[in-house]
């Protein structure tokens, strides 16, 4: 752990930092002080199997759970005690699974609903034309209801509304949930895509093959906690990954 | 049944179907946006009436007060509903339906023990501007001008409601927030202050319905809960929720009301059709014509 | 506990607060004549006992019977206006049409309102919640309506004026004795009624309507049973209105008249069964000073206080004085129960020889039969275009642990809510012990021996711990149907064995929702004891919980079945607890059976290693942006 944390500390400064991170849905304790980093152009992989807490750390970072405590800290800025769209406004973009979206909006409504978010100068600004760019067919679909597109369209939309957001971090939750593979190879390049662009991405997944060929690191998450954090190359068929997530 | 007796009671209850439209739009835009039923909308209702008579006695000249009103009440009617979302329904979001039907039943109470002592408990008048009074005779028959005003209002605010909701930001916001409020936070959006714009044009709208009834009908206590109750069940025969909804809601209620009162025999029935209605569509589709299930 | 030491307890003052409301109303016509004496220019003796007496009681009997539905079940109906008025109507109509006397006429209310709220019940209950709720609202203004316009009938709305009394009732100190007396008599029955193992089955639906068929309750006959007693009461209410008023009239069943009994319950707190008469004596002092001099501001003044009691204290009135009741016993000397003590400490408290003592464990050889107690054969499911459960076919032999796994959509949650009944499967067969069970519903299955455990905690959270255990046995052993006898009795010292059993013992007479959420397992794992489950059902037992919980918890579970030779299938992510406890391991993915066997072989199998491991491969290299679906 030493070694990891070293090498962080020398790494690219962090967009996204969580310490301590309790939440609570009801009676149930979910997350425990649950620590990590995500840097500026780094893919951190959240791996864990199902039940061990993926969703409900994306969603108390994002500020979604009301009984959540810890610090959150969006490129030095901490917004744990801020309503989610604040956070959201500030620079935190996030992807529910499911490829969640407006179902009675169309595509372009459901991209221009997370647009007027304001940015603080720097990389260029992410535009529903510039999401067209990247999602072509996105901008063939573009007046149909997100309700009536497949599981593919509609995980590119929900991806698009997020970089509408022109955020500094984004939350990927399962996005491959349910996709065909050709569609996961696509998402796999997004993600390399959105790298380069100095965005730093939390990706959440079950499909661990796909997340650590893109991930720079991986944190392994398990009953709430932070159990393990390597570098992507170290994990792969690694002891800790046949552990946590094998059977 | 002559032509003339049929026509009649059509354009009645087409112009009773439009004070209707307005105040029942309200009520299911605030329910499908914020899940709250609000049993003060009918209260929001004749405060505006009330606001109108008060309007229309201060300037003397049926015609000018009456403009205003109809700018001036439901602004002010708006500005109560803001105070009534932030103070009372903020803190009973999420929790049992009962609470919230209980605590804005207080505020009818509140309401009506208000508007009885600023105006006392007699029925009051308004009469109508100038260039609405009188009638437009067809061929045979003379149906009163106001109520083709009425008709007009009620088309131009649905077109108005229809362009707020498909062709503006807010609209879009709205229709977001009916959608996923949860995601709708997560895009940036203060979901908060949205749900408190909703309320308030939900409640502008049932005070614009109370300043056009005022010239039509004797403004008097007892119109909250009239209005109200025709307001459930266009609501929820149309569908909680849906503007098509409240429109088709509307029409059915205002015309079956009318030609209950056109025919003897049937009148006794007609407001017990409109009931027996609302608990058959409650029964096998309780969604309304137009609405959609809840997905929660 | 000694007799006096009793009272000082929140249920002893409870007590005594009755008998003193109790004492002020059977006082109150003396009381109203000394008044008068000292001070005469104040209120009158009869108007007092004639108008405030009489109307405070009646009001107090309909808030009451309304509570029924609102407090103890938990149903909100806009429609109890209606049975009032048609218990006044009753009385009316046999008065001026039949020459029939009012007693008559009263004996017969609760029949023709009971009928009344019988019928309307049956079709107010096809709709749910909120849905319920407009439906009575609905059904209430169908009746006013027909009261109002059918004038040969009713009178219109003219209503029907002018009834007169027998003469013994003329005298208004009579007169307000004998309403007491029915009203007291309707009370005794009601509160035999609520104390009842049909009451506990009322309180249980109110707390937990899923848990509650969970235990053997079909709910909606019991709504439906409580709707009607209900509705009668509330008509013998009308009917001694119709004596007192001398009149019935149609606006007595506008549903805006449905808002008194909710208030009252309010102001008195619905939470006690004389909360809502304690309303009624402070909402009829109130309308009769402040109402009739001011009545706007009357109005006022009572929408403020139902608001304020709204947000800050949805108990009412008589919530808040069992606070103040709390705080006088504290102060002599009466002591809280333990609070929460701990999840470490119950769990901890587990001694299986304990088990042993009540249950004695089943010879080795009778423990694991090897007969097949659940037999699944080709379940399918489909939610539209997805097949949830795909061609399933498992067995599950008795005094086995038969573990349930696979990734994230693999079908088992849908498998569990088949087998439990939830919902319905589009084919296949479900088999139980020999027993065709497929397709019944859930408070069927819990008599044949099938017990579940929810992935989120289900208990019924404003019971005790004691009572969670006592009224599951009533409901389970069909006790619940009976109206008469004390249900806090029955079966008290077998559900205290049983929570001594999984450790609760010291926390049973706390409300079950302060329970921590380990103890609520425990409680529900006792729960299914309770129901002689034979075979347990387990979803995600473990989620939520800290590791610490989760190694103790199963333990318990562990150490119960197996003594007691019970059959467990359970669903779980945790491969430490499936591989821990599991003799027999089904693998299910996308719907489907993938794989059963033992935990090493299927450890062992490299299909489910893959299907755990890797779903998908990518070996070409990425080419940069730009998917294409």
């Amino acid at each position: 752990m030493t070694s990891t944390s070293t090498r962080l500390r020398q790494g690219p400064a962090p967009v996204l930092e969580v310490s301590g991170l309790q939440v609570r849905y009801g009676k149930s304790h979910v997350v425990f002080d649950l620590g990590l980093k995500v840097g500026a152009g780094e893919v951190l992989a959240l791996l864990g199997r199902n039940g061990a807490g993926k969703t409900t750390t994306i969603m108390g970072i994002v500020g979604l759970i009301a009984g959540t405590a810890g610090s959150v800290v969006i490129d030095g800025v901490e917004v744990g005690r801020w309503p989610a769209f604040r956070r959201a406004q500030s620079g935190i973009a996030y992807v529910p699974s499911g490829a969640r979206c407006f179902a009675p909006l169309t595509v372009e409504e459901n991209l221009q609903i997370a647009a007027r978010a304001t940015r603080s100068g720097g990389a260029p600004r992410w535009t529903v034309e510039r999401v067209y760019e990247v999602f072509p067919k996105l901008q063939q679909l573009r007046a149909n209801l997100a309700g009536g597109l497949s599981g593919g369209e509609r995980q590119m939309l929900a991806v698009g509304r997020g970089l509408m957001l022109n955020p500094k971090v984004i939350l990927l939750d399962e996005p491959t949930e349910g996709l065909a593979p050709v569609i996961v190879q696509g998402l796999a390049g997004l993600i390399r895509t959105l790298k380069d662009t100095g965005v730093g991405i939390l990706l959440a997944e079950q499909n661990h093959q796909m997340a650590l060929k893109v991930a720079d690191r991986a944190a392994f998450i398990e009953k709430g906690r932070i159990a393990a954090e390597l570098p992507a190359t170290e994990a792969r068929n690694s002891e800790v990954l046949h552990r946590i997530l094998g059977v | 049944m002559s032509a003339s007796t049929l026509v009649l009671t059509v354009l009645a209850g087409l112009s009773a179907a439009s004070v209707l439209f307005l105040v029942a739009s309200g009520l299911s835009l605030v329910f499908g946006a914020l899940r709250v039923i609000n049993m003060a909308h009918g209260s929001l209702y004749m405060v505006a009436a009330f606001l109108t008579t008060a309007i229309v006695k201060f300037f003397s000249q049926p015609t000018i007060g009456f403009v205003l009103a109809l700018v001036l009440a439901p602004a002010a009617v708006a500005l109560i509903g803001a105070l009534i979302e932030v103070l009372v329904l903020r803190r009973l979001y999420g929790r049992e339906h009962l609470l919230q039907l209980l605590a804005t039943y207080a505020l009818v109470l509140v309401f009506a023990g208000g508007v009885r002592i600023v105006f006392g408990s007699q029925n009051l008048i308004v009469r109508p501007p100038e260039f609405l009074t009188g009638g437009v005779s067809l061929g045979t028959l003379t149906f009163p001008t106001y109520k083709f005003f009425l008709m007009f209002a009620a088309l131009v605010v649905a077109a108005g409601l229809y362009v707020l909701l498909y062709r503006t930001t807010l609209g879009r916001n709205i229709r977001a927030a009916v959608a996923d409020p949860e995601l709708l936070n997560a895009s940036g959006v203060n979901v908060a202050r949205l749900f408190t714009t909703v309320f308030m044009i939900g409640a502008g709208l049932a005070a614009l319905g109370g300043v056009l009834i005022s010239p039509d009908q004797a403004v008097g206590l007892g119109m909250d809960t009239d209005v109200l109750v025709a307001a459930f069940a266009i609501s929820v025969i149309g569908g909680l929720g849906s503007l098509m909804g409240s429109f088709v809601g509307a029409l059915i209620v205002g015309l079956a009301t009318s030609f209950g009162i056109m025919f003897p025999q049937t009148s006794r029935w007609s407001l017990a059709f409109i009931f027996v209605l609302m608990a058959v569509v409650l029964m096998i589709r309780p969604w309304g014509l137009f609405g959609r299930p809840e997905t929660s | 506990m000694p007799g006096l030491a009793r009272l000082r307890t929140p249920e002893g003052l409870r007590w005594v607060a009755a008998a003193v409301l109790v004492a002020f109303a059977v006082a109150l016509p003396p009381l109203a004549g000394l008044v008068e004496i000292v001070s005469p220019d104040s209120i009158s003796a009869n108007f007092t006992v004639g108008v405030l007496g009489t109307s405070a009681l009646v009001l107090a009997l309909w808030a009451i019977s309304y509570n029924l539905m609102l407090g103890y079940t938990g149903m909100v109906s806009f429609a109890h206006a209606a049975y009032y008025g048609i218990g006044a109507y009753t009385v009316a109509l046999l008065y001026q049409d039949m020459h029939w006397t009012v007693l008559q006429g009263l004996v017969l209310s609760p029949l023709v309102a009971g009928l009344a709220g019988l019928i309307t019940g049956f079709i107010s209950l096809r709709a749910v919640r909120l849905y319920f709720s407009l439906l009575t609202l609905a059904i209430s203004q169908v009746c006013y309506v027909i009261a109002f316009e059918w004038y040969s009938f009713t009178g219109g709305d003219n209503g029907i004026h002018g009834i007169s009394l027998p003469d013994f009732l003329s005298n208004p100190t009579v007169l307000y004795y004998f309403i007491a007396g029915v009203v007291a008599v309707c009370l005794v029955i009601m509160f035999g009624l609520v104390r009842s193992p049909f009451g506990a089955a009322l309180l249980a639906i109110r707390e937990n309507r899923l848990r509650a068929a969970s235990i053997g309750l079909n709910v909606k006959r019991y709504e439906l049973a409580v709707f009607t007693i209900s509705s009668a009461f509330a008509g013998v209410a009308g009917a001694l209105f119709a004596i007192y008023d001398n009149q019935a009239f149609p606006d007595l069943m506008k549903w805006t008249e449905s808002a008194h009994p909710i208030v009252v319950t309010l102001l008195g707190g619905s939470g006690t069964f004389l909360g809502p008469a304690l309303g009624a004596a402070v909402y009829t002092w109130l309308a009769n000073s402040v109402g009739k001099s001011l009545p706007a501001q009357f109005d006022i003044v009572l929408g403020a206080i139902v608001l304020g009691i709204v947000l800050a204290a949805p108990g009412g009135l008589g919530s808040a004085l069992d606070g103040l009741r709390r705080l006088a016993a504290r102060r002599s000397g009466w002591r809280e129960p333990e609070k929460g003590a701990g999840d470490r400490e119950a769990l901890g408290r587990i001694d299986v020889s304990k088990i042993l003592a009540i249950r004695p464990p089943k010879p080795p050889a009778e423990r694991s039969s090897g007969a097949t107690l659940l037999r699944v054969e080709g379940l399918n499911k489909r939610f539209g275009g997805l097949k949830a459960v795909d061609g399933v076919s498992l067995k599950v032999l008795e005094g086995r642990r038969h573990a349930v796994i696979g990734p994230n959509g693999a079908g088992k949650s849908t498998l569990f809510n088949l087998l439990t009944g939830q919902i319905r499967p589009d084919s296949g067969k479900v088999v139980f012990g020999g027993i065709d069970i497929t397709g019944r519903r859930p408070h069927q299955l819990s008599r044949f021996g099938i017990g579940r455990a929810f992935q989120i905690t289900n208990i019924f959270p404003k019971l005790t711990v004691l009572q969670n255990l006592q009224y599951s046995m009533l409901a389970h052993r069909g006790d619940t149907v009976r109206p008469f006898g004390i249900a806090d009795r029955r079966y008290r010292d077998e559900a205290t064995q049983l929570l001594e059993v999984v450790g609760l013992g010291p926390v049973s007479s706390l409300h079950a929702g302060l329970l921590s959420h380990g103890d609520q397992r425990a409680l529900e794992l006792a729960i299914s004891l309770a129901l002689g489950t034979r075979l347990l059902l387990l979803d995600e037992p473990t989620a939520g919980m800290s590791p610490y919980e989760t190694k103790r918890a199963m333990e318990l579970v562990n150490g119960v079945v197996a003594q007691q030779g019970l059959t467990l299938l359970f669903c779980e992510h945790d491969m430490d607890i499936v591989f821990g406890i599991a003799d027999v391991v089904t693998v299910m993915h996308q719907g489907s059976v993938l794989a059963e066997g033992s935990p090493e072989a299927i450890r062992a199998n490299p299909e489910v290693q893959r299907i755990y491991l890797g779903d998908v491969d990518l070996d070409t290299p990425q080419t940069g942006a730009g998917a294409s679906a």
